[in-house]
Parts: structure tokens; sequence; C-alpha cells
């Protein structure tokens, strides 16, 4: 496969001078994001990395329209985008799947909301194309409870993609996972992105993670939130999980962890 | 009265229990030659529930008493969960209207029965309405805490996939809200089956309530109490057919345990 050349591609998304204030509950400002800038390519591997409080996950709810930024441009296809779209999915921390939807109605969910205008017939049939691909044949009938945590998590990526969404916005979905289900469904994510073609923005805080998926690392830091530095990954695709033993992925996991050893230093 | 994880052995041990306690009361009421106007041995309380049963007066007061606790927790329970769902649709809904609900909560509902006689007469909706009154508040308060129990993360989901308010409130609060709705609706039944009998116990010509008054003007206690077995078989049903409900409605919940209250 050969290294994308990101400057030909047009940016998906574009952000300018993001700016995130919450009004915290003692009535003082908390500025949670400030002056985040970027852009994403149509087809690219994003990994928001940083610390516990640096505005990932905020900024990853701007990016999906679920939250309102203080001040800043953000556009989608040069449309605002203030509001959720059908072409953005969504994977959450935790699976949040709907204790009394069978597993096929769960991945359909994203269907039936909205103008209704979808019509569930029409994407039954990529719901169990999807639950063969990843293992799950045979469990459309079951409930969430019956099912384990990484098959959970398998749900709600397929739930994400249902609508064939353009792009998909994850936040740190494999973070509660053992890490051998984690290493699995990292792999099994950059299979489905590698056929998809769609864009994804992962957080995470885990940095070897973010070298092992990612195009390019957005690292952040924190109070307050910002954008410090754009890493390119050029380590070759497809990856494999015994690629995380060569020279090169190290080289890339130490130079971003010296962000974190002082922070002042990435400020 | 089964219980959820009962083992039959416990189920036996329970029957013998009451059979022991029984056989003390008879044989305790004889040796000491209790009168029965105190204390009427069980015997005496099964022969005047048979007779009541034969003769079809205690079928006809038990029918008008389920009826009045069927019809009032109805109303009761339609209302409250009606409410409940407009009440917890925003914060200004709840602020204007939960206050006056509190108000009407903390006065004793007895006290109000005999303005609802006045008002509603002396048959069976006046009778109703009182059951409704005690079955409401229940459910309301329940409804309200369920829909509001929703995780942040699913109102988040439902958000970031589109989803309209009504959307949101049929596909995941109400489904959330059921098993509080579910407590709210047992502890109503059983209140409006107490309802039923304070109405008839301010004013009425049938019901168990009235029943009752009957018996102890005449100093019938046996008939007070086969009365009171009546009346303790329509609240066990009524906990039972709950559960069944409970069941049936919340299939994905893995342990349906059913709700022990006092009452």
């Amino acid at each position: 496969m050969p290294v994308l050349d990101l400057a030909e591609l047009s940016d998906l998304v574009t952000a300018n001078a993001v700016r995130m204030v919450y009004t915290s509950r003692n009535g003082g400002l908390v500025t949670a994001l400030d002056d985040v800038s970027f852009g994403v390519a149509e087809g690219e591997f994003i990994a928001l990395l940083g610390p516990s409080g640096c505005g990932k996950t905020t900024l990853l709810k701007i990016l999906n329209g679920t939250l309102n930024r203080t001040s800043g441009q953000i556009r989608m296809r040069g449309q605002p985008l203030d509001r959720p779209r059908p072409d953005i999915g969504r994977v959450f921390q935790a699976p949040v799947l709907l204790a009394w939807r069978t597993v096929l109605d769960n991945i359909l969910l994203p269907i039936e909301l909205g103008d209704g205008k979808l019509k569930r017939r029409d994407y039954e049939g990529r719901a169990r194309d999807y639950l063969k691909m990843v293992g799950l044949e045979g469990f459309e009938t079951k409930y969430p409870h019956e099912l384990s945590g990484g098959m959970q998590q398998r749900v709600a990526i397929g739930r994400s993609l249902i609508r064939d969404p353009a792009m998909l916005l994850m936040d740190e979905p494999f973070g509660a996972l053992d890490a051998m289900t984690r290493d699995l469904l990292n792999v099994e994510l950059l299979r489905i992105w590698q056929t998809s073609r769609k864009t994804i923005v992962l957080v995470t805080h885990s940095i070897a993670e973010a070298v092992f998926l990612a195009d390019r690392v957005f690292l952040m830091t924190p109070r307050p939130g910002r954008l410090s530095e754009i890493i390119p990954i050029d380590l070759p695709r497809p990856r494999h999980l015994d690629m995380i033993n060569s020279p090169e992925f190290g080289h890339y996991v130490r130079s971003i962890g010296r962000h974190f050893v002082t922070p002042e230093a990435a400020a | 009265m089964t219980t959820h994880g009962r083992t039959p052995v416990e189920t036996v041990q329970s029957i013998l229990l009451l059979v022991g306690l029984l056989a003390v009361w008879e044989l305790t009421v004889d040796w000491l030659e209790v009168s029965p106007i105190l204390l009427p041995p069980p015997s005496a309380v099964a022969i005047s529930l048979f007779n009541g049963l034969k003769s079809g007066l205690l079928v006809k007061h038990f029918g008008v008493t389920f009826f009045e606790t069927v019809g009032g927790f109805l109303l009761g329970s339609a209302t409250g969960l009606l409410g409940g769902c407009l009440i917890a649709q925003s914060r200004t809904i709840e602020r204007l209207l939960y206050p006056y609900v509190i108000a009407f909560q903390t006065v004793p509902k007895v006290a109000i029965a005999p303005l609802i006689v006045i008002w509603f007469g002396y048959g069976l909706s006046s009778k109703v309405v009182i059951a409704a009154t005690l079955a409401f508040f229940p459910v309301l308060a329940n409804t309200i805490v369920g829909l509001r129990s929703v995780p942040a993360e699913q109102l988040e989901l439902m958000a970031a996939f589109m989803s309209t308010r009504s959307q949101t409130l049929w596909k995941v609060q109400m489904p959330q809200a059921l098993p509080f709705i579910l407590v709210g609706l047992d502890v109503g039944a059983v209140l409006a089956v107490i309802g039923a009998v304070v109405g008839e116990f301010v004013s009425a010509k049938e019901g168990l309530g009235f029943q009752i008054l009957q018996s102890g003007f005449s100093l019938d206690t046996a008939g007070v109490f086969a009365v009171l077995v009546l009346l303790a078989v329509m609240g066990i049903a009524i906990h039972l057919a709950m559960g069944l409900l409970r069941k049936k409605v919340l299939y994905w919940v893995d342990d349906v345990s059913p709700i022990n209250f006092s009452g």
C-alpha cells in the first residue's frame, strides 16, 4: 500500500482556532480547549493522544456536533459542523448497548433514529454481514448481557458503521478491555478501516496504541487543552502486531513519550 | 406466596409454620376460654368464611371491593404515569408542579375521603377515586425517578445518532424507567386496596369494608376475621399478578425477583 500524500487529499474536516470554555460548579471559567486547529484528510486515521483531562473527549464531542464550542470554526465537507450528522459514527469507551434490544436490534438502532427515512430491511443484510465479519454470526438474537465485553464492543462498532458514515469517532473504545482482547480488536479495527477506507478519529491515552493505529498522532496537553504537536507515523501498512517490536516503532513510542515526561516543555 | 429462589422444602416449612400457629391459636383460645367476641378460634373464622362464601354474601362484597380497587388502581396509575412523563420532560415543569404534588401527597387521604364521598356520591365512583388518589403517587414518583435514571452516556449515544426527543423517550427512557415504574405499580396496587376499604368505611352500602363495619357492629368478630382473610387473599393475588407482569415486561433483566415491601 503506497504511503498517502496528505497534501494532495482534500480535507474532510477542518478545525480552526476551536475554543471551549465551561462554567464550573463554583461559577469559575474552565478552558477545556484553546486554539485547536487541524485538518483531517479523507480516509485518514488520526489518534488523539494525551493524559486525562486534556480535552480529548471534549474535542471528540465537538467533532460529533453533540457539544457546542465556545468559539472557532469546524467544517466537514465544507459545511459548518455544529450538530450531529448522519455521516458520522461514534463509539464510546463502554459499549452503551441497550439491554432490552437484541444484538441485531442494537446494531440497527441508528437506522430507526432521526427523520425515519431509512428502512430497516435495507440495512439488515449489512448488519448480518458485519456480524459475520467479526465472528458474531449466530448472535443476532442474543441480548447484550449474554456477550463478553469484547463482543459487546464489536456490536457497538457495528452500530457505528451501520449508516456507512464517512467518519468514525472513537473514544478509547478498547480501554475497558483486557490487553489481549484489546490487541485483537485493534487489529480488527485496522482491517475494517483498510477495507472501508473510513476516516477515523480515535481518542487514546496509550502511546503504543496511537503509534500502532494512526497515520498521524495529535498530541494534546492539558490546562488548557491544546494541540501541542502533530506527529506523522510513517510505518508501513498493513500493520501487524509483531511490528510493535521493530526499532522504528520503539523510536516513535520513545519520542512521543518524552513529551509527557516534561509537559512544560511540550506546552 | 412463592418467592423467587425458594426451595420446595422452604415452602413446606412456611406452610407448616402457618398450620402450627393456627393450632396454637385454636388450642389457646379453647384452653383459656377466651370470649369469641374478643378473639374467635380459627375454626370459627373458617366456618364464618365458608358460610359467607356459600351464601354468596362475601362473594358479592369481594367483587365490589375488587372492582373499586382495580378501577382506582387503573385510574391512579394511568394519571401517575402521564404526570410522571410530563414532569420528567423539563425541570421547569417539575419546579412548577412538584411542590403541589408533594403538598397533595402529605395530606392524609383518609382525611379527605369524606370530602370525596360528598363530591362523588355514595356509590362505587367515590371509592374508585379514593383508591386512585392513593395509587397515584408511588407511580408518579417512580416514573419520574425512572425516566431520570437514564445514564448520561445513553443520552449522548442517542444525541450522536440524531435521535428526536420522542425517539429518546420511547426507545431509551421508557425501557430504562420500566423497572422503577413496575415497583411504583406494585406499591400503588396494594395502596388501592387500602383506598377502596377506607372509602367503604366512610360511607357505603356494599363492599368488604362495609362488611367489616357490619360484622363489628353486631360483635361478629369471626365475621370480621373472615373479611380480613379475603382482603389478604386480594392483596396477595394483586401482588402475584404484578410479579407476573414484571417477569413478562422485564424480559431482558436476568434476575426478576419480586419486590418486598411492607404495607
